[in-house]
């Protein structure tokens, strides 16, 4: 375990948070939008636990927690909207949102 | 323990305010008195919170006894004074909202729930004294605001709004925890006072990386939430969407939370000598992204047809102007961060925040019947058929607009001496700009003041929503803006005691220490003001904050 150096999990932080970046960026769908959202955080998640972990601090960890507690309620609210966005409009793709001029 | 909770006093009323409305409301029959009753409720609840709060800043402990719950919190005059004034923003959207929710079909008293929950969220974010406490404080805050948002579930204008508004929401909230992170592997630890005692020592090597992107990360996600100008696209649309009484809350209060919490990030937890760089590239941002923000949210506002699309530019402007104020904070690098900062910003914000709550009143006071009507052919004669909400309308643009006898004059006035008063060479051409746009944006602000008075009314009268509560809540925003304007001497004393507690006593103690091991040159004597001493002399006299003489 210790032999993987931090700077290994950092990096792999990085790419995950540029991959969620990018995914609620680019991709239409609010579903996958979503889920994007969630990489991002948990990308979040591995760096606070990899600083903890090879450094012996322990907040790291629980700010780990609190951002997996936050992350399922936005997830809530989250579904929850697209749900009412479907039943209004039957669709989950952000371009089809037009009402409100850009 | 006792102590701590009995410190956080205003954020509890909220918290129990939320909870007793959620569970007791299933049970209240669905008649429309009980609908309104929870508007009249929360604007007790809130200005309970106020009251606690203003209570604890009279009477409240020793600097040093501020901060409760291992420092997690902070009940020092910084917070308090926000803490205070977003409640009083939280009492006037209650006040606003119970007959419009009725109007629109959505009178449930989720609403109120939800807006205390979204104002104890932000109360948390600005007494926030870590990161963690921060980060809850903004999700708290942020979740109920995009719930109510889209609360009008069967409009598809409001639930878009609410959708988009969440979808950007949630990447600025991963923008600040992946900020938060690298701080937290720079000095091991989460708070603020832990945070700037790892940046008194110069960074290096990684640290240094560290600190650019979690300085970068951090401040995008602030600017976010204060809708300013390269991250502003979800603010016109949200703002346009929301149920008119949560357009007001989300100008004023929203608004107020995010720049406090930033002001404190940036002077309580980025300061010290490894952030000497930082204090010379953060203005020149700030400063950048300040006078984007202002010319680009005016410009496009000339364009707008609907009075609360414009006031969502109006609002991106704003958060220009305010911008350019912080930047009299964080511009001093002799100081970094010892200065005293100016209470012009928490003073511009009392004026902005009543203005926007007056003025988005007025506007959920027009047309009946569940449909927006805030574009140009709907206030055409408010001002004859409904003289009230005209003139208050009228008012909160002039203030808006920074005409002299109201409080949005005072307020831009103080902002720009407070600038200068920094570097009067290098901000004089930002301020010169902030003057140039406050002209422009009279153009529109005045042209609603036209829509709403010197048009040719419509054939027949129209109808609007004459409800007490919402009379309350325009009249008390007005005759803030009124009074204030008045006297603007005494809100900007409080503005400058409140700015001057922005440290809890600990980190000044902490800062004393280090900077004592540093050697004595940076060493500026701190600011610590026994309460006593601060009631004894109002505003202690910073540097660059030159009292406004005018108006008294």
């Amino acid at each position: 375990m210790t032999a993987i150096p931090l700077g290994h999990l950092l990096i792999l932080g990085a790419i995950l948070f540029s991959i969620g970046l990018v995914g609620v960026l680019t991709r239409r769908n609010m579903l996958v939008m979503l889920m994007s959202v969630e990489v991002m955080l948990n990308a979040v998640n591995l760096t606070l636990v990899a600083f903890s972990r090879y450094r012996g601090w322990t907040e790291g960890h629980v700010l780990a927690f609190f951002i997996i507690a936050v992350a399922a309620a936005e997830a809530a609210v989250g579904l929850a909207m697209v749900l009412s966005v479907f039943r209004l409009k039957q669709t989950v793709y952000i371009d089809d949102l037009k009402l409100l001029k850009r | 323990m006792l102590h701590d909770l009995a410190l956080t006093t205003p954020l509890l009323i909220l918290l129990f305010a939320a909870l007793f409305t959620l569970v007791v409301d299933p049970f209240l029959p669905p008649e429309e008195g009980n609908r309104r009753f929870w508007g009249y409720f929360g604007a007790a609840a809130s200005l309970t919170s106020v009251l606690a709060a203003a209570l604890l800043w009279k009477f409240g402990p020793h600097e040093m006894q501020t901060a409760p719950f291992a420092y997690h919190l902070s009940a020092t005059g910084y917070s308090l004074f926000f803490v205070a004034l977003v409640g009083l923003c939280a009492a006037l959207t209650h006040l606003a909202s119970p007959r419009y929710l009725v109007e629109h079909g959505i009178a449930y008293g989720e609403f109120y729930a939800l807006l205390h929950f979204a104002t104890f969220g932000m109360a948390t974010m600005i007494s926030a004294e870590s990161l963690i406490t921060l980060f809850i404080g903004l999700e708290i805050m942020s979740m109920s605001v995009y719930v109510l948002v889209a609360f009008k579930r069967t409009s598809a204008a409001s639930v878009e709004a609410g959708l988009k508004y969440f979808i950007m929401g949630s990447v600025a909230s991963a923008l600040l925890l992946y900020g938060t992170a690298f701080l937290y592997g720079l000095s091991g630890g989460t708070s603020f006072v832990e945070i700037q005692r790892a940046l008194t020592k110069p960074t290096t090597g990684n640290d240094d990386l560290y600190l650019g992107l979690a300085v970068a990360l951090t401040a995008s996600a602030f600017l976010f939430k204060v809708a300013a100008a390269p991250l502003h696209m979800w603010a016109p649309d949200a703002y346009e969407g929301a149920p008119t009484p949560i357009t007001g809350y989300m100008a004023s209060a929203v608004k107020v939370a995010g720049f406090a919490a930033f002001l404190k990030f940036l002077y309580a937890c980025l300061s010290g000598p490894a952030v000497d760089e930082l204090h010379t590239a953060l203005p020149k941002i700030l400063a950048t992204v300040a006078v984007l923000s202002m010319t680009l949210g005016n410009l496009i506002a000339l364009s707008q047809r609907s009075a609360k699309r414009t006031l969502a530019y109006s609002s991106i402007a704003h958060a220009g102007y305010l911008l350019l104020g912080c930047v009299a904070w964080v511009a001093d690098p002799a100081l970094a961060g010892y200065h005293q900062p100016s209470g012009a910003v928490p003073f511009y914000l009392v004026g902005y925040a009543l203005a926007s709550l007056a003025a988005f009143a007025a506007l959920a006071s027009v047309g009946k019947g569940g449909e927006e009507q805030t574009g140009e052919v709907q206030l055409v004669g408010m001002g004859r058929q409904y003289p009230f909400a005209g003139a208050v309308l009228g008012l909160a643009m002039i203030s808006l607009a920074g005409v002299p006898p109201t409080l949005g004059f005072f307020g831009k006035l103080q902002l720009a001496r407070d600038v200068l008063a920094v570097d009067d060479a290098k901000y004089l051409p930002h301020i010169i700009i902030l003057v140039l746009n406050s002209v422009v944006s009279a153009y529109y602000y005045l042209r609603i003041t036209v829509w709403v008075y010197m048009r040719p009314e419509a054939r027949q009268p129209r109808q609007y929503l004459t409800e007490p509560s919402l009379q309350w809540a325009m009249g008390i925003a007005a005759a803030g803006l009124l009074l204030i304007g008045l006297l603007p001497q005494r809100a900007m004393n409080i503005g400058q005691r409140s700015v001057a507690q922005i440290r809890t006593g600990v980190a000044l103690q902490h800062l004393k220490y280090e900077f004592a091991q540093q050697g004595p040159q940076k060493v500026a004597e701190p600011v610590a003001v026994a309460p006593e001493a601060a009631e004894a002399a109002p505003g202690p006299a910073p540097a660059p904050a030159a009292p406004v003489a005018q108006g008294e």
